[in-house]
């Protein structure tokens, strides 16, 4: 139990995790939001798909806690409307009445977990801060990605092209012969890309070639 | 005979009396020398003429009286000297005066003829005195005429015959009113006598005489020999006879007579009748319908079911009606009482004891029913009101009364509850499916509050662990524990009540309380079925008269029809409207609209037959069942397709109306 009041953390600057609920049945949505409040989590919940897609998406890391029967639209609905939404939101599934097909198309969607009502307490809140903990994982990484990225843009056509064999493993040498450049001007090259990438090393810079997807490129694909 | 009736009469006392005076009166110069013995002679007469008791009056011819002897003036309460010197006529009754008159101008015209007549006479106090006068003319010395006058008192025969006349009109009045004549018949000579009213009852002219012949005529033709034969046979052997015959009157209608004749014999030993004929058409009338309202009572009573009994003052059947062609009047009951013969008078002692209470107050009774058995010993219900009836004094008798077996009626009436008890069963079996087709929902509806429940306790812990513990958040978690316990318990009590077998309890309920009820059991089926629900509910409508659970068994069955008639609609939001309101004409109209498939015509006529379906589940009977318990409520439920998309049910229940005094 003790373990629970770990599960507030003391966050800094707005950074506070929230979880979202979206449930039709008045006093679940209640009693789901007192119980994520005991444990000091900030919730804000809904009582239909519609109301929850009017909200502003959130800037701090979240989790979705859905009953997947709700009227008008279904959960999974929801589901798949947040994802065309590109809203990637981890999603938590409970249910009255839980049946295999439902879980299985939920899981497949990408939900972190399907409880069945009544939910045992220790299962949500270990689901919701999985979620949350993953939300603000892909957050993190999503925040890198576009740092390196910005970096990468800042880079010329010229150190792009470098830093693209570089990573991919080349030498100098062989980069300055495949560009058909001076030796000496590869490493000038070099020196700028490390420190517009603000890379300290070449196993840094080839990790942020990896995290934006231009991997080590083979020389040939480059022909 | 008339007063004053005149007659010429022989020799009498006043000729007597006038030949003796004429005789002295003629001897005198014959005897001339004896004055002395003369003028004895003469007091002689004069005291034969005074003291004999008949009354002699001498009149001249105005009518004077000359001479009067004392009887005959004390007779009529005068003495001699104030009759004479005044007229005769005084002592007449002025309306006979007229006849006086005649007479005596009759006597004047006819010297020494004697004249006799009966004439009424007035005494001096005013009494009747009825004489027979015996009259005539002789002539004086003097050659005037003188009227002698002789009376006889006869008002004592006078009276005996009035006596007579009177008692033969009494005779007559009394024959004609009894409609009895009197007969005499002399059988040796055929002869016969008959009163008037017996000539009345033959319609014979009074002047003809009675023939033989002419009876016999007048007889029925069917009763003729008949009553030769008797009047024969009583004349040959001089007995009395006593007999009925009809006649028949000239005009065709028929006449009862009764003829009793009682047997003489007369001096010389032959044998007379005198009887009596007696007109007893009426009352023969009288006895034929008397007869025939008993035969007709007697029909009545044997062809009815029913039996009428009688039984004495302690009870006890003294008589019971004979029904020869039924069983069902029980046989070998005289000398039974009532709870003797009823094998439920152990049964029901409060019944029976009520019974006699009211048996031994002597009231009438109605409709006592109670078990029994018939000829056979089947066992029959009998349905009995009884009187009591009391003899001329008021003391009672016993009861007469009539019994009915009430079996049948019975029998329909518990088959009838049978069929109710059948029906109410056939209700919850449905209902209980039906809460069967429910069972996710409820589920759902009941597993949600202990969810939340559940959920809000966890909370609540939580809220007590921290440091320092959230005591008001606590506090909140708990009432809400307790809110959404309540909510769980609703919902069950509801499905429970739903699926109980209870009896039907028929209360005055509010329909749109009832609507919200029945609506809150299958909000999660619409919810789950993407249907929403608009209700348009009349809030302070009457009162209706109904039993909640099966009112909201049909108000399901109608929304859980709905929810499915819409199952297909994807192009369109899925509404189900329920309205409620007052009809004008003293009804709560409550209505489940959808807008799903519709119902096609043909499917109209049979929807709410039994184990009549459009689905591939299901029995069929919902509906039909629905009908009967608004039918049972004293409603109506019809179903009519919507003008836009799908159908509308309809209910029409009756208002309560409270029991007034």
């Amino acid at each position: 139990m003790t373990e629970r009041a770990e599960l507030s953390p003391p966050q800094e600057d707005g950074d506070q995790p929230v979880v979202f609920i979206v449930d039709d049945d008045a006093s679940m949505r209640r009693a789901l939001t007192n119980l994520f409040e005991s444990v000091g989590l900030k919730v804000e919940a809904f009582g239909s798909a519609p109301q929850l897609l009017q909200a502003k998406p959130p800037e701090v890391p979240s989790c979705l806690v859905l009953d997947i029967r709700l009227p008008g639209a279904s959960g999974l609905d929801l589901q798949s409307d947040l994802a065309k939404a590109n809203i990637h939101t981890p999603i938590i599934f409970i249910t009255g009445h839980g049946d295999i097909p439902m879980t299985v198309r939920a899981m497949k969607s990408g939900a972190i977990d399907f409880l069945t009502k009544p939910v045992r307490d220790q299962d949500i809140l270990d689901a919701v801060q999985a979620a949350i903990e993953r939300d603000r994982k892909r957050r993190d990484l999503n925040r890198t990605v576009s740092t390196v990225r910005s970096r990468f843009e800042s880079l010329s056509a010229r150190e792009r092209d470098v830093l693209s064999l570089v990573t991919a493993g080349l030498m100098n040498k062989q980069v300055a012969a495949q560009l058909g450049l001076a030796e000496i001007t590869v490493k000038i090259y070099r020196g700028q890309i490390m420190r517009k990438m603000g890379a300290k090393s070449l196993a840094d810079l080839v990790r942020m070639s990896e995290a934006l997807g231009i991997g080590p490129n083979k020389p040939d694909a480059q022909t | 005979m008339k007063p004053g009736r005149a007659a010429t009469f022989g020799k009498s006392a006043a000729q007597f009396l006038a030949g003796c005076v004429r005789q002295t009166v003629a001897a005198k110069p014959r005897n001339e020398p004896d004055g002395a013995d003369l003028l004895e002679t003469v007091k002689q007469w004069q005291q034969v003429f005074e003291h004999t008791p008949v009354m002699y009056f001498m009149v001249d011819p105005a009518g004077t009286v000359i001479n009067v002897n004392t009887f005959g003036a004390a007779q009529l309460g005068y003495t001699a000297a104030e009759l004479i010197g005044r007229s005769v006529l005084d002592v007449f009754f002025e309306q006979d005066r007229d006849f006086v008159r005649a007479c005596v101008a009759l006597c004047l015209e006819t010297v020494d003829q004697s004249h006799t007549w009966e004439i009424r006479k007035i005494r001096k106090d005013g009494s009747v005195l009825w004489v027979r006068e015996n009259a005539k003319s002789m002539l004086r010395a003097d050659g005037g005429p003188i009227v002698l006058v002789a009376c006889e008192n006869i008002t004592e025969r006078k009276e005996a015959e009035n006596a007579l006349r009177q008692s033969e009109a009494y005779l007559a009045q009394a024959q004609e009113l009894s409609h009895t004549g009197s007969f005499g018949w002399k059988a040796a000579t055929r002869e016969i006598t008959w009163s008037k009213e017996t000539y009345r009852i033959f319609q014979c002219d009074e002047e003809t005489r009675p023939k033989i012949p002419f009876m016999l005529q007048r007889i029925h033709p069917d009763d003729r020999l008949a009553v030769q034969q008797t009047t024969g046979r009583a004349a040959r052997e001089g007995k009395d006879y006593d007999h009925e015959y009809r006649l028949l009157m000239p005009d065709g209608s028929i006449k009862y007579v009764r003829a009793v004749a009682r047997a003489m014999r007369d001096s010389s030993g032959c044998v007379e009748f005198v009887g009596s004929v007696t007109d007893i058409t009426a009352a023969k009338e009288a006895e034929r319908r008397l007869r025939a309202s008993e035969q007709r009572f007697r029909d009545y009573a044997e062809t009815a079911s029913d039996w009428f009994w009688e039984t004495g003052p302690d009870h006890r059947v003294t008589q019971i009606s004979e029904h020869s062609d039924t069983i069902t009047a029980p046989a070998g009951l005289i000398g039974l009482t009532r709870w003797d013969i009823a094998p439920d008078a152990d049964l029901e002692p409060e019944k029976w004891r009520q019974h006699r209470a009211a048996l031994d107050a002597h009231v009438p009774f109605r409709d006592l029913v109670y078990r029994s058995k018939d000829r056979n010993g089947q066992p029959i219900y009998v349905r009995t009101s009884g009187k009591p009836f009391f003899d001329a004094d008021g003391a009672f008798l016993g009861y007469r009364g009539v019994c009915t077996d009430v079996t049948a009626a019975i029998r329909a009436n518990q088959a009838e509850d049978a069929l109710r008890k059948a029906q109410a069963e056939l209700a919850h079996v449905t209902r209980v499916t039906t809460l069967g087709e429910l069972t996710a929902s409820i589920a759902h509806e009941i597993n949600q509050p202990l969810a939340a429940v559940i959920a809000n306790a966890d909370a609540c812990l939580a809220w007590l662990q921290r440091s320092p513990p959230d005591l008001t958040a606590a506090r909140r978690s708990v009432e809400w524990i307790i809110e959404d316990g309540t909510r769980a318990s609703d919902v069950i009590r509801r499905v429970r009540a739903l699926a109980k077998r209870s009896d039907i309890e028929m209360v005055p309920l509010d329909a749109s309380v009832v609507v919200r009820e029945a609506v809150a059991l299958v909000q999660r089926e619409m919810a789950s079925h993407a249907v929403s629900v608009r209700m348009e509910l009349s809030s302070a409508l009457p009162k209706i008269f109904g039993d909640r659970i099966q009112l909201q068994q049909v108000l399901i069955n109608l929304i859980m029809n709905g929810i499915e008639a819409m199952e297909d609609v994807h192009d369109r939001p899925r509404e189900l409207a329920i309205r409620s309101a007052a009809s004008g004409d003293g009804a709560v109209l409550v209505s489940v609209s959808d807008c799903g498939v519709g119902i096609s015509e043909q499917a109209i006529d049979r929807l709410f037959m039994p184990f009549f379906t459009t689905k591939s589940s299901g029995m069929g009977m919902g509906l039909s069942i629905c009908r009967s318990i608004i039918e049972a409520h004293g409603g109506r439920l019809f179903a009519a397709p919507n003008q836009e998309r799908g159908a509308t049910f309809q209910i029409t229940l009756p208002f309560h109306r409270e029991e007034t005094s």
